[in-house]
């Protein structure tokens, strides 16, 4: 099966700091792969290069075959779509028109308004935010915010999804659906790469885990094969221990005291 | 729509309203071909119309000619003027992403002033209007662009109208120098750059410089949906597809030509662009489809109304157009900018 996601050996350099270092992975339709690694590890730039907002210092990248540096934004914008940290930023308009906007690079295709229209319902349907819909944006809390820009995201029907941090302004009970929803495109066909700082959702809901530390890649593979109470404890500064989670079949990450607290306290 | 729906609610649907502001316009220009020092009543202006269009065969009354060669010109200058300008606040208010950006607060107005002096410069003494309206034209889309280099490089909105208010004044400042050092009467009075004026309006500058206000309008008009996804911030939209630097570039294009063919046309006139889209986004809603042409209709009104006032309420005093604008204008820029301030605390 030829990759939704191909990156071979991408580097993103800014001055003298190396954000990325020669990073390689791929994703394949119906597969979600999660991102995870302390703050500054370079997961949202590697996503960026990916998305084509950033063009890579060195390596190549191919989204359903195509460079996304190389792409127009239209182009591109059929075959990926992008979610910020923030969600959707604030605008004038009502939360249906918003997540109406996912549909712009489609406009062209063969589908009447009512077609569009329906999947914009069932966009917001699935990230609950249906009965938000005539709200204005400026009225809706984080968590909304976020939801919404998913809904806008899952409205542009593309065969990639990049997500940077889709559940972070999000309850628990919010969290699990999103991911669910998630699995549900992915059963469909699409690609997912998602960036969590939740280990423990990642290892609930990812097919895959790309660990990144330090601008490289370290690991890369099931939850159970990538995060092991070793490698988390030393990549994050912090002990910690993974056991068997007592429902899921996945590892289930705790975290345990630091030696320093005692001392601190 | 669902039973939570908070979307603003419209009494009034938005054609009602296109249909109204319309009919609005016709009525204040009507009003302002019958204001003036010569006493004009209904049945003079039909018998104008009535010979114009070869249907009477009537002598030709004084009135025919007052309406014709000075009231006329000078209502479509008008409207003309302020269709321009609060179509180009529109614009920078929805490229720009911030409600304050208006043409003459950006320093784009005050640049095709200068725009239009070269132009002048360059015409032969008696020639036609066009350079002016070019050299406007010109002057305010080069403005535009520039303003938008600024943009990419300042992150405060509040810092981007400083600079544009920065821009406009050192722009004054050079036509100022330039218009009383040259000192010819082929120039308008400093007054005339600074707070505008109408009572020059001649079918020959309407011909130059309307076309010029109707392609730029038309331009951003037919933009009308890069704008509302242009709402979403740059890279969001590039996210759904757009061509942002492109599109943005197009825009401030249209713009320029909108602002340059109103400054011509009626000197810098401020609070137009800035009023006229704040008040419609308010009333029929944010979607530029709407907006656009609402604020072409609701401008041209604004421009209309204040000029009758202007050369009626002290008559045969004129005050300049911009005056007024300004003294209506002010409190509901200050009323606005208080409403954000205490927004984002």
């Amino acid at each position: 099966m030829t990759p939704a996601v191909e990156a071979i050996g991408i580097s993103y350099r800014r001055g003298a700091t190396t954000l990325v270092d020669e990073v390689t992975l791929s994703a394949d339709p119906g597969e979600i792969l999660g991102i995870v690694g302390p703050n500054g590890a370079g997961k949202t730039t590697l996503l960026r290069i990916l998305a084509g907002d950033l063009i890579p210092s060195g390596g190549h990248a191919r989204v359903q075959q195509v460079d996304p540096a190389q792409t127009t934004p239209l182009e591109l914008a059929r075959v990926r779509a992008y979610l910020s940290p923030k969600g959707v930023t604030e605008n004038p308009f009502v939360v249906r028109d918003t997540v109406a906007m996912g549909r712009h690079p489609h406009r062209r295709a063969m589908l009447n308004a009512e077609q569009h229209d329906a999947i914009v319902e069932s966009a917001m349907e699935r990230m609950d935010v249906l009965h938000l819909a005539g709200r204005v944006m400026s009225s809706l809390s984080t968590g909304e915010l976020q939801r919404v820009g998913l809904a806008r995201v899952i409205a542009q029907e593309t065969p990639v999804l990049f997500l940077d941090e889709p559940t972070s302004a999000l309850d628990i009970g919010h969290q699990e659906k999103v991911m669910r929803v998630l699995r549900s495109l992915a059963t469909g066909g699409t690609a997912i790469m998602v960036i969590l700082h939740d280990i423990n959702l990642a290892a609930a809901h990812t097919d895959r885990v790309m660990l990144l530390d330090a601008s490289r890649a370290i690991a890369t593979g099931s939850p159970a094969e990538v995060l092991t109470s070793e490698r988390l404890s030393s990549v994050y500064r912090q002990p910690m221990e993974v056991v068997d989670h007592p429902h899921r079949d996945c590892p289930l990450v705790l975290t345990v005291d630091h030696p320093d607290a005692s001392r601190l306290a | 729509m669902t039973g939570a729906s908070t979307e603003p609610d419209r009494r009034i649907s938005r054609p009602t309203s296109m249909t109204m502001l319309g009919l609005g316009l016709l009525v204040l220009m009507v009003i302002g071909l019958l204001s003036g020092a010569v006493a004009i009543g209904p049945a003079d202006l039909l018998h104008m119309l009535g010979r114009r269009l070869g249907l009477t065969d009537d002598p030709e009354r004084l009135t025919d000619s007052v309406l014709w060669a000075i009231r006329l010109p000078r209502v479509l200058s008008g409207a003309a003027v302020g269709a321009g300008l609060a179509v180009a606040g529109a614009a920078l208010q929805g490229t720009f992403r911030n409600q304050m950006a208006d043409p003459h607060l950006v320093g784009i107005s005050p640049a095709a002033g200068l725009g239009a002096v070269a132009g002048i410069a360059v015409t032969p003494t008696g020639g036609n209007p066009l350079l002016m309206m070019l050299g406007a034209a010109v002057a305010a889309t080069s403005a535009t662009l520039l303003m938008r280099r600024t943009a990419t490089r300042v992150i405060e909105p509040n810092q981007f109208i400083l600079v544009g208010l920065a821009l406009g004044l050192a722009m004054l400042a050079w036509l100022g120098a330039i218009v009383l050092a040259w000192d010819s009467p082929r120039v308008p009075t400093f007054n005339f750059w600074v707070f505008g004026g109408l009572a020059g309006s001649t079918w020959s500058a309407l011909g130059a410089g309307a076309p010029i206000v109707l392609a730029g309008a038309a331009i951003v008009a037919l933009s009308a949906r890069s704008l509302d996804l242009l709402s979403l911030g740059e890279t969001e939209a590039r996210h759904v597809g757009v061509n942002v630097d492109r599109v943005i570039t197009v825009i401030l294009i249209g713009t320029g030509l909108a602002v340059g063919g109103a400054v011509g046309l009626g000197g810098v006139i401020g609070f137009v662009g800035l009023v006229v889209p704040l008040v419609l986004r308010a009333w029929i809603g944010p979607a530029h489809r709407w907006l656009i042409p609402a604020s072409a209709l609701g401008g041209a009104a604004m421009v209309v109304a204040v000029d009758t006032l202007a050369r009626t309420v002290a008559s045969p005093v004129e005050i300049p157009v911009g005056l007024f604008t300004a003294i209506l204008g002010a409190p509901v820029f200050v009323w606005f900018l208080m409403r954000v301030g205490r927004l984002s605390s």
